[in-house]
């Protein structure tokens, strides 16, 4: 094995609801620059795991480790600023702001201005007010949403919202981007061009992206190395060949079809 | 109401810098315009009644900023404007009157202890969302209430006290700006502009809070604080900033008020008075700068044009009368009622968005016939 260092590593990580286990004893982790993904069917725990790892739910036991630091207790604030965007299953972007406000807020972490620099708005506060809006100027243009920058979002359509939340993600300039079921609800060819672009931030910006997805086609075309989950229990990992010829994997996906 | 208090920005406000050409050239000098407009109104209003109207409403727009910070902007109902507003006006009153302290001190004191009261209030409130919250906020107008009855040293009990001066060269506002043996400005030419001048860096200081990162945080807790704390939002210290400053709004808008009236008593700070602010917000349009003069400006003038009006309307007494039948005051209370049914009815977004209906009807078809 080549000496590559972990970025993020989960750890015997469980979580119940009410007795329920949604996720159940998982472990893999993610090397610098790696896409890797997770895949499974409906329920198999994947967004819980996501949702632990961004600290919006509190696992029972294990641990996750994100360049050495636990993040298990940590706010969902804390988490992000540590270098970890995300985007949710259901695009969560904030439909009464402008374009250019929600990429704004992935640029907050880089500011410092308190309440009162921003209520006078000279020196810093508008030093930084100007790099942040030239910094998404730049993210916008990479995904080809520099026309529609003072749009409210909530009038866009789905397909273009999702690129909102990508360029988001992008411009919080992280380290790990998780991408929650970035192609649900898309057709074939929206598909495929979300594929590209994921490769293309992934090789050209060099980030290493944590990808739920159902769509095992998607999936399997990109990935470096593919986790699979069922019943909040990791059944196989490795390369996406050997996942994908995996028996219990193979029956987790048709299993309950037969 | 909390329907309506949510109700996104108008889709005709767009984020600075990316202003259609034609807008960009126009803002300024509308806002220009506007401030002229505000100066000459002093000299072109000659009835002292609706002067005092118009100081009543430029005080209180003071105020109604503050509720547009934290509901308009930050989506945190917040029925507390009656406790903050006393806070200002009690540490203006202490400054100002027992320590002799000039207004340049009393009234950014007032902003300070009214914001570091608000901000006190905020763990309690950032626990508690929607309607729960509401109710919370009332229960501290109910606190304050009690708390300047018994707090005689300061506010004087239900009798009261004298409220802090503006003075300005050695001379109280309240007696007008003489140079000399001749009065430069009345007392409501005089209040106007001073009024007016608190008003605009209330205005100011808000414009710069919405195209802030300070705004943005707020904007997105409003909009959906699970996702604002996962794009690396502090939730809750937003949360606080906005109680804090919103309180710090209030507590000018309320030093304001008892220096303009000369005098403060407990029973003035009834939870009514929290009621007429968040009235005024949504009157005027939730979250908008303009909306807080509008709405401030139509709760304070309507009564007083309805009164008038009333006394042309054929068989109506212009005495309070015991045994029942329509009297002026009666009648008037009606109109108002039915004028805000009325504006929210024909647009929710409130004045602000009424008033720039014609100037976006004709700016569409400026740009449909240049195609």
């Amino acid at each position: 094995m080549p000496e590559t260092t972990n970025l993020l590593d989960v750890e015997d990580l469980s979580l119940s609801f009410s007795g329920v286990r949604a996720i159940d004893g998982v472990t893999f982790s993610v090397r610098e620059g790696e896409l890797f993904s997770v895949i499974g069917p409906n329920g198999a725990g994947k967004s819980s795991l996501f949702n632990c790892i961004s600290g919006v739910y509190k696992p029972q036991s294990g641990s996750i480790r994100f360049a050495g630091d636990q993040l298990i207790g940590l706010k969902p604030h804390r988490i992000a600023r540590k270098g970890i965007a995300r985007t949710f299953q259901n695009v969560d972007v904030f439909p009464a702001m402008t374009v250019q406000e929600n990429l704004l807020l992935a640029r907050d972490g880089f500011m410092r201005a308190g309440a009162l620099g921003c209520m006078i708005r000279i020196g810093r506060s508008a030093r930084e007010e100007r790099e942040a809006a030239a910094a998404v100027e730049h993210y916008a243009e990479l995904l080809h949403i520099t026309d529609l920058l003072a749009a409210p979002v909530g009038s866009l359509p789905h397909g273009t919202q999702k690129r909102v939340e990508l360029a988001r993600v992008l411009a919080a300039e992280p380290r790990l981007i998780m991408l929650d079921e970035p192609v649900a609800g898309m057709n074939h060819d929206e598909t495929g061009e979300m594929a590209a672009t994921i490769q293309r931030v992934n090789r050209e910006l060099r980030v290493a992206i944590l990808l739920v997805e159902h769509d095992m086609s998607m999936v399997m075309g990109i990935s470096d190395r593919v986790c699979a989950l069922d019943f909040g229990q990791r059944i196989a990992l490795g390369s996406p060949a050997e996942v994908a010829g995996d028996a219990l994997v193979v029956n987790a996906y048709l299993g309950g079809a037969l | 109401m909390t329907a309506t208090v949510s109700t996104p920005e108008t889709t005709a406000e767009v984020a600075p810098g990316f202003r259609r050409p034609s807008q960009r050239r126009r803002g300024p000098w509308a806002v220009a315009a506007w401030v002229v407009l505000m100066l000459a109104v002093p000299l072109l209003v000659s009835s002292d009644q609706w002067m005092g109207v118009g100081i009543f409403a430029l005080i209180a727009a003071v105020g109604v900023l503050g509720i547009q910070i934290v509901m308009g902007l930050a989506g945190q109902v917040s029925i507390a404007t009656a406790a903050f507003m006393p806070i200002g006006a009690y540490t203006a009153a202490w400054l100002g009157v027992d320590h002799g302290q000039p207004f340049w001190v009393w009234l950014p004191a007032s902003a300070v202890v009214a914001g570091i009261g608000g901000a006190l209030f905020a763990p309690i409130a950032v626990r508690m969302r929607g309607h729960y919250l509401g109710v919370a906020t009332l229960g501290l107008v109910f606190i304050a209430s009690y708390v300047w009855e018994v707090w005689t040293d300061l506010t004087g009990g239900s009798g009261g006290r004298v409220a802090a001066p503006v003075v300005i060269n050695g001379q109280d506002l309240l007696d007008g700006y003489w140079s000399g043996d001749t009065q430069v400005l009345t007392l409501f030419q005089a209040w106007w502009y001073f009024a007016f001048a608190v008003l605009l860096v209330a205005m100011v200081v808000t414009w710069n809070i919405k195209r802030s990162r300070l705004g943005r945080a707020f904007m997105a807790v409003r909009d959906k604080d699970l996702a604002a704390g996962v794009v690396g939002i502090p939730v809750t210290r937003t949360k606080t900033t906005a109680f804090a400053i919103s309180s710090a709004f209030a507590g000018v808008s309320g030093s304001l008020l008892a220096a303009y009236m000369g005098y403060v008593t407990p029973a003035q700070w009834s939870l009514t008075l929290s009621i007429d602010f968040i009235a005024m917000a949504v009157i005027g349009g939730a979250g908008t700068i303009a909306g807080a003069l509008l709405g401030a400006l139509f709760y304070k003038a309507m009564p007083e044009a309805v009164n008038w009006l009333s006394t042309y309307v054929p068989f109506v007494s212009q005495d309070a009368k015991v045994d029942g039948g329509l009297t002026a005051p009666l009648l008037s209370q009606m109109l108002f009622g039915a004028a805000i049914l009325l504006v929210l009815l024909f647009e929710p977004r409130g004045l602000n968005a009424l008033v720039r209906r014609p100037f976006h009807w004709a700016r569409t078809r400026r740009e449909r016939s240049a195609r």
